[in-house]
């Protein structure tokens, strides 16, 4: 079971890491290459560029949230558990719940809704009329990801056991 | 209906102090206030979602965010304290100086206070500690001086305002060179007066060759806020294009020029950075679909005329709302604070005849001192484990820094002209 969970964490992760990387890059590429030509040339622009940009903010503010969670790292405020550390574990517990409530929704009506987009034929991006529902489509499967990462962060925080390091093999077996 | 305000009311604070993520207490708070009381259709809810997020103005937030983590991976901070040491190190209090003018260096590059605790006060604390300054005054001074990060642009916190104002980000901007340059001649004066009372340690002061070398050193470095600021205010660049070249400049810098950033290294800084900023930009999201329910209820207008029928005096308003942030400040992230609390100030501020850019400072200002305040400020913390002293020490230790800068904050709050003598005669009101 650990093992699985382990494998899990690192398919999860490599999906995260390498496409908020190429996401990333790319939209810094586009961006300087347009700012390049228009401020070099005067005349030349690449016209989808801002589209491009804005699919990539979008992408990489839900995908990286996966990530934030591996990271424990979401913004909140943990005024409460700093004033009284007794509350710190059941806060936590009650903390993972409201996220994976959050990721049901994500799921249900994410689903839904890039379920609707893509039986609209004309829901395509304005430039270079990328279907709409691929990115509708990130919505869901976040909700997918976020929910099985605060399980797996769950069971961690819960139990005091370590889910997302390697398996040792004895234990293992 | 007031019932209906009040659960909502709750429920948000609920959320957020039982430690869910500010950005899904918002969205759970707007979900309940559209969905189950203006009966709204659910799927509408995810559309704005999806809609915050689909703005080219972002971008700035991601590049800068970028921008600031190149810095801090190469070599950048280990030189701008050099030459901030070269400048003024040789004073009475001059290393505690370097580390003030460190900070607003490094605010001119990054745009977070955290930030900057990490990065100047990590590397100052240990430093004037082996320097024999004063303890209390040295983790008081680091503790501080962070909060030219949000205040000098540009600033995390002033880009999300702007988009919810409709400021121009480049006016915007121009607010906060004022503040950051009294802040730091004041914390920069109390440093000088402190260290010469106590005769400690001066450096020797440097020959004019071993200036020349520290600047030729640090030159690339300090030429990125030039690029950043020499770019806008020219009107050569937008922001969002300055966001952009400032962060392949710092990539060109770091990996061919200074050679501190390795190639492997970029895939972490990258990701990191996609992280960080996710963190933030989702609480626009979250902000946005409870700015809906705010917006479809007319909430702020509500709130205006209650305010407007019981207080009549912009300062005194100004004053209550600095006491609000301060005290919103410690508990609150300033990101957080900033877009719940500006659709809500907003409509009161035309009231008031309070301008916009004006107030938009103050709340940086406000929410940036709520930081170092404790007992819940978070660079408390930060310096607690950097120097290995509990929260007592270290709230002691900050009192006479926060006292300088609620000092400046009155200031700033009595004499709009000072924040915004700048920003009027860059851009002239029409």
């Amino acid at each position: 079971m650990k093992k699985l969970i382990y494998y899990i964490h690192r398919v999860f992760s490599f999906v995260e890491d390498w496409s908020l990387f190429a996401t990333v890059m790319v939209a810094l590429s586009v961006a300087i290459a347009n700012v390049a030509l228009r401020k070099l040339t005067n005349d030349v622009n690449l016209y989808w560029s801002d589209e491009v940009v804005r699919k990539t903010i979008f992408f990489t503010t839900y995908v990286g949230c996966i990530a934030a969670i591996r990271n424990r790292s979401l913004i909140r405020i943990d005024a409460l558990p700093q004033l009284f550390p007794f509350l710190k574990k059941p806060l936590t517990f009650f903390s993972h719940i409201g996220v994976l409530v959050f990721s049901g929704f994500m799921i249900k009506l994410g689903y839904s809704l890039a379920e609707m987009v893509y039986y609209d034929e004309y829901a395509k991006t304005a430039s270079l009329q990328i279907p709409e529902w691929y990115f509708y489509a990130v919505l869901p499967i976040m909700g997918v990801m976020m929910f099985v990462r605060t399980l797996i962060i769950m069971v961690e925080d819960w139990f005091g056991i370590k889910l997302c390091e390697p398996p040792i093999e004895d234990e293992v077996a | 209906m007031e019932t209906n305000y009040l659960v909502i009311m709750a429920l948000l604070i609920g959320c957020l102090a039982t430690t869910i993520p500010v950005f899904m207490a918002l969205f759970f708070t707007g979900m309940v206030g559209l969905v189950w009381i203006a009966g709204i259709d659910p799927q509408i809810v995810i559309e704005v979602l999806y809609r915050s997020m689909d703005k080219f103005a972002l971008i700035v937030v991601l590049f800068f965010v970028l921008c600031g983590n190149i810095m801090t991976t190469g070599s950048i901070v280990s030189k701008l304290i050099k030459t901030a040491n070269c400048m003024v190190g040789f004073l009475p209090g001059g290393l505690a100086m370097a580390g003030i003018l460190a900070c607003g260096f490094f605010g001119a590059i990054s745009g977070s206070t955290v930030a900057t605790v990490v990065a100047i006060g990590g590397f100052m604390i240990p430093a004037l500690l082996e320097n024999n300054y004063d303890e209390k005054f040295s983790i008081g001074v680091m503790t501080t001086a962070p909060i030219l990060g949000v205040i000098i642009p540009p600033s995390i916190a002033m880009i999300l305002y702007a988009m919810v104002t409709n400021d121009p980000l480049e006016a915007l901007f121009l607010t906060g060179f004022v503040p950051g340059f009294l802040i730091m001649f004041f914390m920069s004066l109390y440093a000088y007066f402190f260290c010469k009372r106590r005769d400690a340690m001066t450096m020797p002061k440097p020959s004019l060759q071993e200036v020349v070398a520290t600047l030729r050193e640090s030159l690339w470095a300090l030429m990125l806020p030039v690029l950043i600021f020499g770019g806008i205010y020219s009107g050569y660049f937008t922001a969002n294009e300055a966001a952009v070249v400032a962060c392949f400049y710092a990539f060109i810098v770091e990996i061919f020029i200074h050679r501190d950033l390795k190639l492997r290294e970029i895939k972490g800084v990258v990701i990191s950075s996609a992280i960080t900023s996710s963190t933030l930009l989702v609480i626009v999201a979250g902000a946005s679909v409870f700015g809906e329910y705010l917006t479809f209820e007319q909430i702020p207008g509500q709130i205006a005329n209650a305010v407007v029928e019981n207080i009549q005096s912009p300062w005194v308003f100004l004053l209550s709302v600095n006491l609000l942030l301060l005290i919103i400040g410690m508990f609150m992230d300033i990101i957080s604070a900033t877009l719940i609390l500006t659709p809500i100030f907003l409509p009161l501020l035309s009231r008031f005849g309070i301008d916009t850019m004006h107030f938009g400072l103050l709340m940086t200002l406000n929410l940036g001192i709520g930081y170092c305040t404790p007992p819940l400020g978070v660079s408390l913390y930060i310096s607690g484990a950097v120097a290995d002293r509990d929260l007592i020490y270290v709230s002691k230790a900050v009192m006479p820094f926060l006292l300088i800068q609620i000092a400046i904050l009155m200031l700033l709050t009595f004499w709009p002209d000072l924040v915004l003598f700048l920003p009027h005669w860059v851009y002239p009101p029409s």
